[in-house]
């Protein structure tokens, strides 16, 4: 019997030195980067596989290494909110073979105090593509448009029922339309995208987001009702719905998937993957796929992704601010 | 019907039966090698169907989702290790009855047992789809917790014959579940600070250690002797007279399995223990359960098959995903442009038809691969130990990393392992424990969206649907303690008789 017990606190032992490192990695060698890419190179994705996420960095990865001239893994690590990948990537050495693949979930889980590090810590490489938000309610619901739905919040505070992920990108959608109408709606934890279309299929909230793709099925069934897209221009895939824009509510919050590297990852590196994306970005059949699993072609720079990237985190921070200090 | 037909026509090319027989074939692997599971079995194999047309492309993937489910059964029966989630609750009884020296029963049992509930899920899932799914979105965070509380109740009842070593089983199965971010507000418990245990434990690390390395420990530890083994059974090695016998059992056990697949957040994993505790219940002979009962088998493996049509049935019909395995199922479908959902019926009947005859073909392939297999199959019990658990536990090593491609869930198995020895050595049934573990998340989650919903907790008991499964759940503790109490009663009574 003692024996075991010895072998039970190796084990526990063990599983804290396996957790202890925060350190950064190894700043790349010159020879590194006249080399780079010489080896396959691995894009960690806090998500799990199937979901949005994790196709738009499964589309980039197919099509990229003909430019590249390298193969691109994706490694899921959906656990821990997306912190386990952050850290990794964070800490990985700067040679430019661990990057990160997500959207603003960076930032808001930053915002939100789940994430320790904020994309500060990070290099943004740039973005690859995007999906359109919209709000949306049920068919039967009897608000036709996004003024309809604020002008009954604002006779009826906390009655509209919003129904989102908490700490997520879709609680900050709902937060954000609050703040922009100056109103106050009741926002609900339902979970994730498909659980909120259960939600407002069996009517448990009266007003949901979800990616644009995912909503025109439901729209022309005759089962939901678009109310706005958070953006100040029309999908291009669906450009007979509204933007939030248009109807004066300056709520905006595409999810726009960006790529990062560790912090001062080499500029040349860098420079090399924005090279490769600009040609990327001509490439008929990566664009073929794009539309096919409703992404819209993104593209930004190293320099735009970072100030796009700053931006977010701003907007994120502000958010979170408003949210805190209703509970506080 | 000529789309039908058309479909039908499309699925019985020889290039897409050859592809639905490597479907099976593939997803039967993923599901039997421990370690391995359906859904990694699919997340890897999507990629391998962009280059294909929709049709072969999707009937591929249903034939793997299916293999992988019920190829748990080969490892859960011959190894006392699931290969898969989906097979727990058939170690249970499957793998005393293989060391009882009747492993092609065992096999032959859940072979048939899968064979029925893919049959009744798939007539629910051809026939009543598009109804039963508008029905299920109905169901709100009362309702889920409601439910939930009740399957939880079952701990009571897996953890007869022992009451308190169950249950104590199920709170540390618990505790296990509460480790990470809190459901909503994503406050950290337990987590020592450490940044791989803010996700909790994930599911395959912790039951690839509780059965697989722990078995390994008790084995090497040489706890238990071999038996001979009858590898020379008659026929298909079960009658049809027990099956007959089992006919409610069947019913009851699919039909669990294919709601528990309809709604989202449960299925296969979970319905396999809600169907096993349930024939545990319901049977007059509950203390054979654990040491080899038939009924346990059909039980858990209808259970599990019946909810692959199950969590098909809001897939296609509201393109809603129920688990895992069906969201990765639903980008499959998404990169060959097709988007289930309310219209998919109508707008895409001829994908709809496809995906029924593969459902289909993968059940009847399912059932042929492994009744022909079945004596193939127990051929593993003869190889020495010496060689089988290295390679074991190499496998399991190898699945619980792939999880999330990280070292520490490969030392999160080897604890669960530790402790999972010392349950299992002094008598702790480890069932309650994935109960809660499973359940206990679930729980807190739907509690808490239920009061942010209404801040009222009387809403529990006033909500018809959600007061009914609360008292059914209480019943089920207070008889199930009751006849418990009974029993012991009656046992120290007569030993006072014999004294």
């Amino acid at each position: 019997m003692r024996k075991h017990g010895k072998v039970a606190a190796l084990g526990i032992g063990l599983l804290f030195l396996a957790a202890c490192s925060s350190s950064e990695g190894k700043q790349a060698t010159e020879a590194d980067i006249a080399n780079y890419p010489n080896k396959t190179i691995e894009v960690y994705v806090p998500a799990s596989p199937g979901g949005q996420t994790d196709t738009a960095a499964r589309v980039m990865a197919k099509h990229l290494p003909k430019y590249l001239g390298a193969n691109i893994v994706i490694v899921n690590q959906a656990t821990a909110g997306g912190a386990l990948a952050f850290e990794n990537v964070r800490s990985s050495d700067k040679d430019g073979y661990s990057l990160l693949f997500n959207h603003q979930a960076l930032h808001t889980g930053h915002a939100v105090r789940q994430l320790e590090y904020s994309t500060n810590e990070l290099t943004a490489i740039g973005t690859y593509s995007s999906v359109n938000q919209v709000f949306v309610v049920s068919a039967n619901s009897p608000y036709e448009t996004l003024d309809d739905l604020v002008d009954y919040a604002k006779e009826n505070p906390n009655e509209i029922i919003y129904g989102s992920q908490i700490g997520g990108t879709t609680h900050f959608m709902g937060e954000l339309l609050g703040i922009e109408s100056d109103t106050e709606i009741k926002i609900l934890d339902v979970g994730s995208e498909s659980d909120r279309m259960t939600g407002l299929l069996g009517g448990q909230i009266d007003l949901a987001v979800t990616g644009v793709g995912n909503v025109l099925n439901y729209i022309e069934s005759g089962d939901f009702r678009a109310l706005g897209v958070l953006s100040d221009e029309r999908d291009e895939l669906a450009p007979e719905l509204e933007t939030t824009v248009e109807q004066g509510y300056d709520v905006q919050f595409p999810i726009v998937h960006s790529l990062y590297g560790p912090k001062d990852m080499p500029d040349e590196i860098v420079q090399k993957w924005n090279d490769a994306t600009e040609q990327l970005a001509q490439d008929e059949d990566y664009n073929e796929e794009l539309e096919k699993t409703f992404q819209q072609h993104t593209l930004m720079d190293a320099e735009e992704a970072r100030l796009f990237s700053q931006e977010e985190m701003e907007k994120a921070q502000l958010i979170a601010d408003e949210l805190f200090s209703d509970i506080e | 019907m000529d789309v039908f037909i058309q479909s039908l026509s499309a699925s019985f090319t020889p290039f897409v039966i050859l592809l639905m027989a490597l479907g099976v074939l593939i997803g039967l692997i993923f599901g039997t090698v421990p370690g391995l599971t359906a859904t990694m079995g699919m997340a890897l194999f999507v990629p391998f169907t962009f280059g294909m047309d929709p049709v072969p492309g999707i009937a591929f993937l249903i034939c793997l989702h299916l293999g992988g489910v019920s190829g748990g059964l080969v490892a859960s029966t011959l190894l006392g290790i699931p290969g898969t989630p989906s097979s727990i609750a058939t170690t249970f009884d499957a793998y005393p009855m293989s060391k009882n020296g009747e492993p092609l029963r065992a096999l032959g049992i859940g072979v048939i047992a899968s064979l029925v509930g893919g049959a009744l899920s798939f007539i629910a899932l051809v026939t009543i789809s598009p109804v039963i799914s508008r029905l299920a979105v109905k169901m709100g965070p009362f309702e889920f917790f409601a439910l939930i509380f009740f399957a939880l109740s079952l701990v009571a009842v897996l953890a007869k014959g022992s009451m308190l070593k169950g249950v104590t089983a199920g709170l540390l199965g618990l505790a296990a579940g509460l480790v990470g971010f809190a459901p909503i507000d994503g406050l950290q418990r337990y987590t020592l600070g450490i940044l791989e245990l803010k996700g909790g434990f994930e599911l395959l690390p912790l039951i690839m250690g509780l059965f697989a390395i722990s078995q390994l420990l008790i084995e090497i530890l040489g706890d238990s002797k071999s038996q001979d083994i009858d590898l020379k059974a008659k026929g298909f090695a079960f009658s049809l007279t027990e099956i007959v016998k089992n006919w409610w059992n069947l019913l009851r056990s699919s039909l669990i399995g294919i709601a528990f697949g309809i709604l989202p957040g449960l299925g296969s994993g979970t319905s396999n223990l809600v169907a096993y505790a349930q024939a545990k219940q319901a049977s007059k002979t509950s203390e054979r359960f654990g040491k080899g009962a038939p009924e346990g088998i059909y039980a858990s493996e209808s259970a599990n098959t019946a909810s692959v049509g199950g969590s098909l049935i809001p897939m296609l019909s509201l393109g809603i995903p129920g688990d895992t395995v069906t969201a990765i199922l639903l980008g499959g479908f998404m990169i060959h442009g097709l988007q289930p959902g309310p219209l998919f019926f109508t707008s895409n009947p001829d994908i709809v038809y496809v995906v029924f005859i593969a459902f289909f073909v993968a059940m009847v392939l399912v059932f042929l691969y492994q009744l022909f297999g079945m004596k193939l199959f127990t051929r593993v019990l003869t190889v020495p130990k010496q060689y089988l658990f290295p390679v074991i536990f190499v496998l399991t090593i190898v699945g619980a990393y792939t999880t999330n491609s990280s070292i520490f869930d490969i030392w999160v198995m080897i604890l669960f392992g530790v402790v999972g020895f010392f349950l299992v050595r002094n008598g702790f049934p480890i069932a309650p424990m994935i109960l809660g573990f499973i359940l206990g998340p679930l729980l807190e989650t739907y509690m808490r969206r239920a009061l942010m919903t209404s801040g009222n907790a009387a809403d529990f008991f006033t909500n018809p649907i959600s007061a009914l499964f609360i008292l059914a759940g209480i019943a089920c503790v207070v008889f199930t303690l009751r006849s418990e109490i009974k029993e012991k009663r009656g046992k120290s009574s007569d030993n006072t008789l014999n004294v």
